[in-house]
């Protein structure tokens, strides 16, 4: 204990002014985070004297991230790991305790500091600080957990910052080459696949387990390249277990069948008109050509929305040769008042090459998420910020009429938001166009299933509730009757909370088509 | 006499370079040993394997009756290292690094710390990096006497250093020659030899002599032969006889394995009789030489 707290002291001694440095930007931080409605695009009209403050502002958060991992990096590489020319190596320094004095360092200055803005956020917003503390543990843990085993990793197996850069600048080389590879192999990234849960927290605990068991053989042994050595294992076997594992019958597993009658919505592809324009794609350079088709929908419960999550497109040809490049990931809301949508499906440009002006049969099966809409009651707008227990503190946008601005206490809360135009209150002086919809629109944020919060700095999450316009005619009818909804203080919301009910998958009555005519023409951007 | 340190086969490689090469290698304690080669040949790898900076590509080396390999932590409060290579913390000022390393020792001596202090003259006040070489040295020995170590490794303490620095160097290390074990690698033979109680010899990582010096001087002699005639030299000549040069009637070579009675029968037999015969004692670095110009020619 007593060498933890000496090279503590040595270590505050050598760096104080990188501590107060951080401290300073954490009270930047601070000052800005103090101000959230201003850090909204939307007030630049009404703030331009804060224009600097804004723009600036808006790298604090980064700065101070980057700043804090220089510190990490400085304070770990003072007792540099790496090389035998250290002076350190041969003093009686004990591994463990050195460690717990870098670690000390991190709590000390990074972790307690960053705690305490954190009780002044929630205090200054009046969020509850006792309801929320263990969410704020948790952040910190987040926190700790990146600036220990990946910071602390990353500055144990180099010599100094030169030698970080060097790893880095390559680790991004391969990243962006990464996206290159991923760009060009697109199709694969959007197909519905998911490893079994147990493959999931096994390959976790391997790779925190495996970082947290580097660093700390890297400060007892200092043996560089078996620690990397050992590392590239580890990742290895995760990436091999995880691509073994990984199966695309997520949809199958997760998603129980379900007859049409038993679904709790009705939807049916509308017949499909024949395309004019020319839709040979062999010139383009898109791996994907994506499909767009119409369907009515009816029947969602009142008190219900149903959210699509993946579709699965089988074809088969007049000569019985079938097609599928099963579940893609989709994402569509259908409410009470819906009655239509469109499906996209996307397909292999080369497949489609081969068989767009064959008249096919397609077989759609549609993976659905049932929300139950519960405890709803009235949230009535004023003109003033305005406090909700479920919503947090909010208050209208200013610029844009359809949206509300709220903070919430550490995660973003989800929230079904009812529109009723009947219930707005609103008077309607601009054009019919601009002007009040005549249909209820809703905003909402389904749960994301997370129990723990991202490492972020502040425990305020910052959103904005939007409001779509029902649509009452497809995208694809160019002459669409969508209107933008418009809030105002008056306007009666009304608030409930979505409660996953059940996950289903459904199968649309078989069609025929030719797949040019469902074809969408891709967008083009450039200059004439 | 225990062993301070004692190797068996320790063996270094880099990739198809060995640069240590199965040392066996026994210091006993309170011995003052000089490790002494030409650079490259091995000497400051083999005190990285003791210190347990490096591992060993093969046997073991044992420090204070401990394997060397479990050198870590706590150990190290019994030995007292200087390297000429090692990183000191610049930031520091001299008084701050001497206060924070006082509390890693339990046996650090206060008193002792100011004796060196006054004797190195170190500045406490001013930072590590604004100091000359000599006074880092001279702070490192510091750093490594003021707990009264048992062993005290040295890697080149001596190199690039002015004459007096060098003194007062030895003077500092020779004052605690009584209380600990000595093992220093060293170019500087001529001051070595002043203190050394043993000597190793190192070429291309192998040990090839390791004795104590009373012996070593015994062993080597320079010898001057003034001979009838001055016939050219025998094409054949006894191992032991290095450098061999002769100038008309004069020979001159060094003898590695010296007894008078021995010498005088190989000259005898090499040379037949001879009008004159001198043995003269060498100093450690005319061994070295003679060592070190051996190895070239072979």
């Amino acid at each position: 204990m007593d060498q933890i707290l000496h090279i503590f002291k040595k270590d505050i001694r050598r760096h104080w002014p990188e501590i107060l440095l951080s401290l300073a930007l954490l009270a930047l931080y601070t000052n800005r985070a103090l101000h959230p409605w201003t850090n909204s695009l939307d007030s630049y009209p009404f703030s331009r004297s804060f224009y600097f403050f804004v723009v600036t502002g808006e790298y604090v958060a980064p700065v101070l991230v980057i700043f804090w991992l220089f510190l990490v990096i400085r304070v770990v590489q003072g007792e540099s790991l790496i090389g035998d020319r250290q002076w350190w190596t041969t003093k009686p320094y004990v591994w463990w305790q050195l460690l717990l004095a870098k670690l000390l360092f991190v709590l000390v200055f990074i972790c307690v500091p960053l705690f305490h803005v954190q009780l002044f956020l929630l205090h200054y917003f009046k969020f509850p600080i006792l309801r929320n503390l263990l969410q704020l543990f948790s952040m910190q843990l987040s926190l700790l957990l990146i600036l220990i085993c990946f910071c602390v990793l990353l500055a144990s197996l180099t010599r100094n910052l030169v030698q970080v850069l060097l790893v880095v600048g390559v680790t991004a080389l391969v990243a962006i080459a990464a996206a290159i590879w991923s760009r060009g192999n697109y199709s694969r990234s959007s197909v519905m696949e998911a490893t079994p849960s147990v493959v999931g927290y096994l390959s976790e605990l391997l790779i925190w387990g495996g970082l947290a068991g580097a660093v700390a053989w890297q400060f007892a042994r200092r043996r560089r390249w078996i620690t990397i050595g050992v590392l590239i294992v580890l990742i290895s076997f995760v990436a091999a277990i995880n691509t073994a594992f990984t199966s695309n019958k997520v949809a199958e597993r997760r998603y129980t069948p379900v007859d049409r009658s038993a679904a709790p919505l009705d939807v049916s592809v509308k017949p499909i008109e024949p395309s004019n324009v020319n839709k040979d794609f062999s010139r383009e350079t898109s791996p994907e050509v994506q499909l767009t088709m119409p369907v009515t929908v009816a029947g969602v419960p009142a008190g219900s929305v149903i959210q699509l999550n993946a579709v699965n497109i089988h074809a088969e040809s007049p000569d019985k040769s079938t097609w599928s490049r099963g579940w893609l990931y989709e994402s569509l809301d259908f409410w009470p008042e819906d009655q239509e949508k469109t499906l996209t499906y996307s397909i292999d440009r080369k497949e489609y090459q081969k068989i767009r002006s064959t008249l096919i049969q397609l077989q759609v099966d549609l993976a659905i998420s049932e929300y139950q809409v519960v405890d709803a009651r009235t949230l009535p707008i004023v003109s003033q910020r305005f406090s909700d227990q479920a919503l947090g503190s909010c208050r209208l946008s200013s610029l844009d009429n359809s949206r509300l601005h709220c903070l919430y206490p550490v995660r973003i809360p989800e929230y079904v938001i009812r529109f009723d135009p009947q219930r707005s209150g609103c008077i309607d002086n601009d054009s019919e166009e601009q002007g009040q919809a005549d249909t209820v629109s809703y905003a909402w944020k389904s749960p994301d299933g997370m129990d723990f919060p991202d490492p972020e700095l502040s425990p305020i999450s910052d959103f904005d509730p939007w409001f779509q316009p029902v649509s009452l005619t497809s995208s694809r009818n160019e002459t669409s009757k969508r209107r933008a909804v418009r809030l105002c203080p008056g306007t009666f919301l009304t608030l409930s909370r979505p409660v996953l009910r059940r996950q289903l998958r459904i199968r649309l009555d078989p069609f025929n088509a030719r797949l040019e005519d469902l074809a969408a023409t891709p967008l083009r951007f450039g200059l004439r | 006499m225990p062993s301070a340190i004692h190797t068996d086969k320790l063996t270094k490689r880099y990739s198809r370079v060995t640069a240590l090469d199965c040392v066996n290698l026994d210091v006993t304690e309170g011995s003052v040993y000089a490790l002494v080669g030409q650079n490259g040949a091995g000497k400051t790898t083999a005190i990285k394997l003791l210190m347990n900076l490096i591992p060993a590509s093969a046997g073991h080396a044992e420090i204070l009756g401990a394997p060397s390999t479990h050198l870590r932590g706590k150990s190290y409060t019994e030995i007292g290292y200087v390297s000429e290579n090692q990183e000191i913390p610049e930031w520091m000022k001299v008084g701050y690094l001497l206060d924070y390393l006082g509390e890693f020792y339990p046996t650090w001596d206060p008193a002792l710390e100011q004796s060196l202090i006054k004797q190195f003259e170190l500045p406490l006040d001013r930072k590590i990096k604004a100091l000359s070489r000599g006074m880092k040295m001279k702070l490192a020995l510091a750093c490594a006497l003021a707990f009264h170590p048992r062993l005290i490794i040295l890697d080149e303490p001596f190199g690039g250093l002015d004459p007096l620095v060098r003194e007062q160097l030895i003077e500092g290390l020779l004052e605690r020659a009584t209380e600990s074990t000595i093992f220093i690698s060293s170019h500087d033979l001529a001051e070595i030899e002043s203190f050394a109680s043993h000597v190793g010899y190192l070429e291309s990582g192998k040990l090839l002599f390791s004795e104590d010096m009373a012996s070593l001087s015994i062993r080597f002699r320079e010898v001057e032969i003034i001979r009838h005639s001055d016939s050219p030299l025998p094409t054949t000549l006894p191992d032991t006889w290095l450098q061999t040069k002769s100038s008309g009637a004069v020979v001159r070579f060094v003898d590695s394995r010296f007894d008078e009675l021995r010498a005088t029968a190989e000259i005898a037999r090499v040379f037949g009789p001879v009008r004159d015969t001198q043995f003269r004692p060498l100093t450690l670095r005319s061994i070295f030489l003679a060592m070190a110009r051996k190895s070239e020619e072979a």
